[in-house]
């Protein structure tokens, strides 16, 4: 496989980079991935990537692995249907859809692999199947006129998490508690939120970090919403594709990149 | 073979800084006063564009070529014209042989106004209208592809270029152009009114960084921060190339876009920093620019 990446010049980008390589080998082996061509724009700083995309057709990869987002992904891949460069290769993102979901136009290409922030895209969980994300959706769409991102839904989940710990605060208690005081009943607390349960680390590596399952898909467009959707979902529970509690190892790039490096088989899917 | 689309994709970028640059230099040139806002009316006519594009033409024209060609192009400019003898030229006016520190501080402070009048009528969003660059379809050759839209903003650069240097050599207003940059105090005393000429200068030189940034629009969206990326390539430009001259204008914005592509191709990540470094040598070697600064 061709891999062309291209990824904005700054820490997200760069470990982005680093995770997305470190899998492509360790799945598909590292005999079968070549990397063809690197593209490191400024975030925010670059509006004509011409000379990037002409870069990486002549690279003729087959995939295109990117990270770029907001306005540096759009302008990208608006220019990008203006040099053909969906004919010729497929995108992977992590993030193609991960901002206000009707700004991701119908223009653009179907059966691409779509990435979200966050792990929450309005549409799951399925609302048929999930009344919480059915009403948070439904609600949100009536207050604003516009359809949650996955910023609407951790500012909900993460006030209602922290609303629950104060809860559980206070009976322990028996009085209302001090900031510091609330720390120990959000450590390896959990919640139900729109987007599925929102779980945080009680111990190191990550501790106090905020984890969900992971989602992601494939590029469509919706005929009845008019913007292009997140279909087909992958569904991954967050503790097959993260570093786990108390495992030990180098920190640098990140933790889960030594983890996965060290301790995933070549060749198999973790799933 | 992607030769060429890397040649015409350098032609399209030097003509988006071309415009601004020549901006820059017919004010040095005649003003001498070095405007950091400049690139603000590129972006400014980029938002007005977007803008009218949205409101004014798709509602009423549709997706017709010719309306989205030719209205938000001209009252696009219209509008950064007004805005620019409103606001910039009183301060570049009131700048007027009063230093470098001060120019530069109040066209400094002229650009963070710029930046927050565009954050508050636009918001910090980007802000776009793709419509016309789909809408002109694309060139196929040789297995590659090339948007109709940047050939066209080429083709359109190219034509106004010609016209500026038919404009500059060849008529008396072009020799009082080049008379007033070269010596602006023998000008006055020859009875040139230059009140009156300082105006025109200004309204062609906005006019011709707010066609840029409309010219720019349907390929990519504009947000809070293009004004300095474009300011600060079309600085290495314009020092590249020959400050206040014409000839400084079309060289640099075509060595400078024709460096980044270079740099784009082989090495992206020094980008800023091969510009920089060539805008050093330059200034070391041939302080007033390849172009020579001999007034415009």
């Amino acid at each position: 496989m061709r891999v062309a990446h291209i990824h904005p010049d700054y820490a997200y980008g760069r470990n982005a980079y680093q995770h997305m390589q470190v899998v492509f080998e360790k799945v598909l082996g590292k005999d079968r991935v070549e990397v063809v061509y690197e593209g490191w724009p400024k975030l925010f700083g670059v509006t004509d990537f011409g000379p990037y995309i002409t870069s990486i057709l002549r690279s003729e990869a087959d995939v295109v692995a990117t990270s770029l987002w907001a306005a540096d992904w759009i302008n990208f891949y608006k220019q990008a249907l203006g040099y053909g460069l969906f004919k010729r290769a497929k995108v992977a993102s992590t993030i193609s859809h991960g901002i206000a979901p009707h700004m991701v136009e119908s223009d653009y290409p179907e059966g691409q692999v779509a990435g979200v922030h966050a792990n929450y895209y309005f549409l799951y969980p399925e609302h048929d199947l999930n009344p919480l994300n059915r009403e948070f959706v439904r609600r949100y769409y009536e207050r604003w006129g516009e359809y949650p991102t996955n910023g609407s839904e951790g500012a909900y989940v993460s006030v209602y998490l922290y609303k629950s710990a104060v809860e559980r605060a206070y009976q322990a208690l028996g009085r209302w508690p001090e900031p510091e005081e609330v720390i120990p009943f959000l450590e390896g607390a959990s919640i139900m939120g729109p987007a599925g349960i929102l779980s945080i680390r009680a111990r190191p590596p990550n501790k106090h970090q905020g984890y969900k399952n992971a989602i992601t898909g494939i590029s469509k467009v919706d005929p009845e919403l008019g913007f292009s959707i997140v279909a087909d979902p992958l569904r991954i529970p967050v503790e097959r594709i993260t570093v786990p509690e108390g495992w030990e190892g180098p920190v640098e790039p990140t933790m889960t990149y030594n983890w996965i490096r060290e301790t995933w088989r070549e060749g198999v899917l973790p799933v | 073979m992607a030769l060429p689309v890397y040649v015409l994709d350098t032609f399209f970028y030097a003509s988006l800084i071309f415009l601004i640059v020549a901006g820059l230099n017919l004010i040095y040139g005649i003003l001498r006063v070095v405007n950091l806002a400049h690139a603000s009316l590129f972006t400014f006519g980029a938002y007005a564009t977007a803008w009218i594009t949205t409101s004014l033409i798709l509602p009423r024209f549709g997706e017709s070529l010719i309306a989205m060609l030719v209205l938000p192009l001209v009252l696009g400019v219209i509008l950064v014209v007004i805005v620019s003898l409103a606001l910039v030229t009183p301060l570049l006016r009131y700048s007027q042989g009063r230093g470098d520190a001060f120019q530069l501080i109040v066209t400094f402070g002229l650009l963070i106004i710029f930046e927050d009048l565009f954050k508050l009528i636009w918001g910090p969003y980007p802000v776009s209208a793709y419509t016309l660059f789909f809408q002109m379809g694309f060139v196929d050759f040789g297995g590659l592809r090339y948007p109709m839209y940047k050939l066209y903003v080429i083709l359109f650069t190219a034509a106004l270029a010609l016209a500026l240097w038919y404009a500059t050599y060849r008529t008396s207003f072009g020799l009082v152009l080049r008379a007033s940059s070269m010596d602006p105090h023998m000008a006055t005393a020859l009875g040139l009114n230059m009140s009156r000429f300082l105006v025109i200068v200004v309204v062609l030189a906005s006019a011709l960084a707010g066609l840029g940034g409309s010219l720019y629009l349907p390929v990519a969206s504009v947000q809070l921060g293009v004004s300095t990326e474009f300011l600060v390539i079309a600085f290495v430009g314009m020092v590249i190339g020959g400050l206040g001259s014409f000839i400084g204008a079309v060289l640099g914005s075509l060595i400078v876009s024709g460096l980044r592509t270079l740099t784009l191709i082989v090495f992206p990540e020094l980008e800023l920093v091969v510009l920089y470094l060539v805008a050093v040598i330059v200034l070391l070697w041939r302080p007033e620019g390849i172009g020579g600064g001999r007034g415009w």
